[in-house]
């Protein structure tokens, strides 16, 4: 990846002078790092967004229980199921395990695990930004010039390329056609011995 | 030898209606390019499966090369992408030692292999395919270069199908991202059936 992801971190507990914090922005730079203690707030900050490389930090605890971390991130896989999202609790019950897996957090640290351990988990989730084939989709679709061309019709639709990114990124039917399509003409490529196309 | 052909063009079709017209223009180029070739062609009112069966295909007695230019799924041609006009197989003598050349989707699945059963033979696509947007003339070549082997260069069901892949590959090492991934879906969805290896005109 060219640049660095913004990091979102959303947590009532936590403010620019937490470890964590200090530490992401020397790692990431500073102009990167994004905290809110609302999560409503952060969560219409990754909905305005969606065309940036991202990764979230998420706590689930909230003060008001309708704002929980796990309520957050069904609302951003509505939208985006790409962003990688590491779940930062001491929560532990089934049914919110169930929730988060479904909803394809990538990572859970603990609160009570050090700085170290998260940057880990921070780095392993730039590491999956940089080789997932549909984020590599929607980052190609994205420097296209034209939005609003018609770059594919299927099943009698049309999808112009602003369409093909939403598809993506809900990894809806026509999304997950999109990215296998693009992994069998990379394999068939290699076989070929092409390069570049 | 093939010496009559009935070409089949759903050129009403709300999507793609002005695509399969250039296929039909494409094709009835290439048969034209062989006097003995007779040649009818069906436009979209008359894709019905009542006219062509009591009224279309029995006129044809002798063996015939059917180009379908319409949609499709695995075991019928579709109207409009919705009314089945040609199911299950050709229920016509004509298809025996006959040829259906297909450029809808899916065909080749189950209609394809099913023609044999009445001595006919099948080139088309097992799967869906799509026509590039942008590049329609990209898509039509393709699409038609098996028939341009067939007729033109007398090749085999075999040799066609080859030179119709080489075709995509030519197109997909020389095309966007998105479209080369359809093309090379395409290109592997070309199938064949029945008499594979020897030449048809």
């Amino acid at each position: 990846m060219s640049q660095k992801p913004e990091i979102i971190v959303i947590d009532d507990n936590t403010n620019i002078y937490d470890p964590l914090i200090i530490e992401l922005g020397i790692v990431y730079e500073e102009k990167n790092i994004k905290l809110f203690q609302d999560s409503l707030k952060g969560l219409d900050y990754i909905l305005a967004n969606l065309s940036k490389k991202m990764i979230v930090i998420l706590d689930i605890k909230f003060t008001n229980p309708k704002d929980r971390g796990d309520i957050i991130l069904e609302a951003i896989r509505k939208q985006n199921k790409l962003i990688p999202v590491i779940i930062w609790s001491a929560e532990e019950t089934q049914d919110f395990f169930k929730s988060l897996i479904n909803n394809h957090a990538l990572y859970f640290v603990e609160q009570t695990d050090n700085t170290e351990e998260i940057l880990k988990r921070v780095e392993g989730a730039i590491h999956y930004l940089n080789v997932d084939v549909a984020t590599a989709i929607e980052t190609w679709l994205d420097e296209q010039d034209n939005k609003e061309q018609i770059l594919s019709i299927s099943n009698g639709k049309e999808y112009s390329t602003n369409d093909l990114i939403s598809e993506i990124r809900k990894q809806s039917e026509e999304g997950r056609k999109i990215e296998k399509e693009i992994l069998e003409l990379t394999i068939d490529l290699l076989f070929r011995k092409k390069e570049s196309i | 030898m093939i010496q009559n052909s009935i070409l089949i063009c759903d050129e009403q079709d709300a999507s793609l209606g002005s695509y399969f017209k250039t296929c039909l223009d494409y094709a009835e180029a290439l048969i034209d390019t062989k006097d003995i070739i007779k040649k009818e062609c069906i436009s979209s009112q008359y894709c019905d499966a009542t006219f062509l069966d009591i009224a279309l295909f029995p006129k044809h007695k002798e063996k015939t090369l059917f180009v379908i230019m319409t949609h499709g799924t695995i075991n019928c041609f579709l109207k409009n992408a919705s009314i089945p006009f040609i199911e299950d197989t050709i229920n016509c003598e004509c298809i025996n030692g006959g040829l259906v050349y297909s450029i809808a989707c899916s065909t080749g699945e189950v209609f394809g292999s099913k023609i044999v059963e009445k001595n006919g033979s099948f080139y088309g696509y097992n799967k869906p395919v799509e026509v590039l947007p942008q590049y329609q003339k990209i898509s039509r070549e393709c699409d038609m270069w098996g028939l341009h082997g067939l007729v033109a260069k007398n090749l085999s069901l075999e040799e066609a199908k080859k030179e119709a892949q080489e075709k995509y590959s030519y197109y997909i090492d020389r095309t966007k991202m998105l479209d080369a991934a359809r093309l090379r879906k395409a290109r592997d969805s070309i199938v064949i059936h029945g008499n594979t290896n020897h030449s048809f005109f």
